[in-house]
């Protein structure tokens, strides 16, 4: 019962509502991975839905993130003790010269409320700061965002860096941004594209 | 038609409806190292001139000052980071309204500061008559997402919509006086550039929209019309759900119908080129960027054949003349809207490929 309402209060964005509902759950002996997937990520997932359907959009999506972070922040600890690993690690920022973070932080949201671990370096990150993150954290994934023309060419750099030095083939790549498209990821071989930060869920997923 | 007309008769012609002698061109702005390139080290100004831009645009100076290394601080109170290609960008976690305490200390900047119009009143004395004069201001949007954050913002949106309404409204009260401004320094025509929407969809459900910004926009537009102004709304991104509000509250122009939003000029020109004007949209993502100089003029022969019939059409890049276009390839494009852009239009010269 509690699983139910901690999923209606992320739908709702209602963070109070959702850390007192985890706590509830946890009190109540229910296992930290069943509420991770059965309401937290599935309430995400449904967000995810809402937002592509046009019911929901950016404001709602904030809020919904804003409140599974929160039950999120008090579940970790209880699923570090049970083992339960994370749907993959991913490492995420805007390429150098970019200060954009909003899509960042959307795609960022999204893919921790998918159960993916999050290394965030923020933006305005350079290749070597990409390469030092990939061979410090071992990531499944690596997200490049760029809202800018001028700027995008930078995530063919990175890879270009990245192939030479010698971890390009340790890590799936995913790209995103106003000016990307499907043609421009595949001819930086990116190994994935999402238009949206919904729609990366279902690439990263596809990646690990 | 007149075959004759000057740049500015060109442009007014446009937005009256009316089939001008040529498809007018101008962009809302052209990047410094642009302007730089094609003029061997000239001015915007001079590259009006040397291209035969149809629209000048104008606007409001606000002092900046430089603190630490890497932020700038405005007028506004708005803190920004200066990045490595790109003008300056509001730091979130530094924005100067995140409360009704900020807001009741906070104060827009005096709308009549002498210095705010001298640019504007040079580039107007050596143009007016001749181009149009565009005035360039914020609408409902930006000013509140630099004021609040950007993600507070749109949260706000939800959570304290009327903290939103009432820093809208002190920006919008701003605005007017520097409109009122502008209007004695004969202006024409105003455009805003406030982006309100993502490839996705608009940032804020229509009814949002409505309940929170819409007020506020149709009492702009109604002063800019009061003040005998045009009006030209530009946003990047699916405007789409919005659209219709936008043209109702009496909108005289659209841009940049934008190819990343997935928005067709087809269908922007088939529903709403009766009402209102329509400007765009060779595509400056990759076309303006990567070229060849022959995809440019195919594009722009698209976009004319499409959105020139009829007049009521500016032909322009999808978005700015951002840095990251080729000079020569922004001047290929402004020579081929003067080459296929004359009224009336060679239709089976414009759907030929080059």
């Amino acid at each position: 019962m509690t699983l139910d309402k901690i999923y209606k209060s992320v739908l709702e964005g209602d963070a109070p509502g959702t850390e007192a509902n985890v706590k509830s759950s946890l009190d109540e002996g229910v296992e930290a991975g069943k509420i991770l997937n059965e309401s937290l990520i599935a309430a995400m997932h449904e967000v995810g839905n809402r937002f592509e359907n046009g019911e929901y959009y950016v404001p709602e999506m904030l809020i919904a993130a804003r409140a599974m972070q929160t039950g999120l922040v008090l579940l970790k600890p209880h699923l570090v003790e049970a083992g339960i690993e994370s749907a993959g690690k991913v490492v995420i920022g805007t390429v150098k010269g970019d200060l954009h973070d909003i899509g960042k932080n959307l795609v960022a949201m999204m893919l921790e409320g998918a159960g993916f671990e999050i290394i965030d370096l923020g933006t305005d990150v350079s290749p070597d700061q990409f390469i030092a993150a990939v061979q410090e954290h071992k990531p499944h994934i690596m997200g490049m965002s760029a809202l800018l023309t001028t700027t995008m060419q930078g995530m063919k750099s990175t890879i270009e860096v990245l192939e030479e030095a010698g971890v390009r083939d340790s890590v799936k790549i995913i790209v995103g941004g106003a000016p990307v498209t499907d043609d421009f990821a595949k001819e930086i071989s990116a190994d994935g594209y999402a238009p949206d930060a919904s729609r990366a869920v279902a690439v990263a997923k596809s990646l690990v | 038609m007149n075959s004759e007309m000057t740049s500015r008769e060109r442009v007014l012609a446009v937005l009256k409806g009316q089939i001008p002698d040529r498809v007018p061109h101008f962009e809302w702005e052209i990047n410094s190292p642009v302007v730089t390139a094609l003029t061997n080290g000239g001015t915007y100004e001079d590259l009006i001139e040397l291209l035969d831009i149809d629209a000048v645009v104008v606007g409001a100076e606000y002092h900046k000052e430089l603190i630490g290394n890497n932020l700038i601080l405005n007028e506004w109170g708005v803190t920004s980071a200066k990045g490595a290609v790109e003008r300056p960008l509001p730091v979130d976690a530094l924005a100067p309204i995140r409360s009704w305490q900020d807001f009741e200390k906070w104060s827009a900047p005096d709308p009549l500061a002498p210095f705010r119009f001298e640019t504007a009143k040079r580039r107007i004395k050596r143009f007016k008559g001749q181009r149009a004069i565009i005035l360039y201001v914020r609408d409902v949007w930006s000013h509140p997402r630099d004021l609040m954050g950007y993600m507070e913002l749109l949260i706000a949106c939800l959570e304290q919509p009327d903290l939103v309404s009432a820093v809208v409204e002190r920006c919008i009260d701003h605005t007017l006086i520097i409109i009122e401004r502008f209007a004695e320094l004969e202006a024409e025509v105003v455009f805003t550039g406030d982006d309100i929407a993502d490839n996705h969809s608009t940032l804020i459900s229509p009814k949002l929209w409505e309940a929170l910004f819409m007020p506020h926009f149709r009492r702009l537009v109604k002063a800019l019309h009061d003040f005998g102004f045009y009006y030209w709304k530009h946003s990047d991104g699916n405007i789409m759900p919005v659209l219709d509000m936008l043209v109702d509250a009496g909108i005289d122009g659209i841009d940049p119908i934008d190819p990343l939003g997935n928005m067709d000029l087809a269908t922007i020109k088939e529903t709403y080129g009766d009402n209102i004007a329509i400007k765009g949209n060779v595509d400056c993502v990759d076309v303006l960027v990567n070229g060849p100089k022959e995809a440019v003029i195919q594009a722009v022969k698209e976009c004319i054949s499409i959105a020139g019939p009829g007049g009521g059409y500016v032909c322009s890049s999808s978005n700015t003349i951002h840095s990251g276009v080729k000079p020569d390839l922004y001047k290929t494009m402004v020579e081929a809207i003067h080459t296929y852009g004359t009224y009336p239009l060679d239709m089976e010269r414009l759907i030929t490929s080059i």
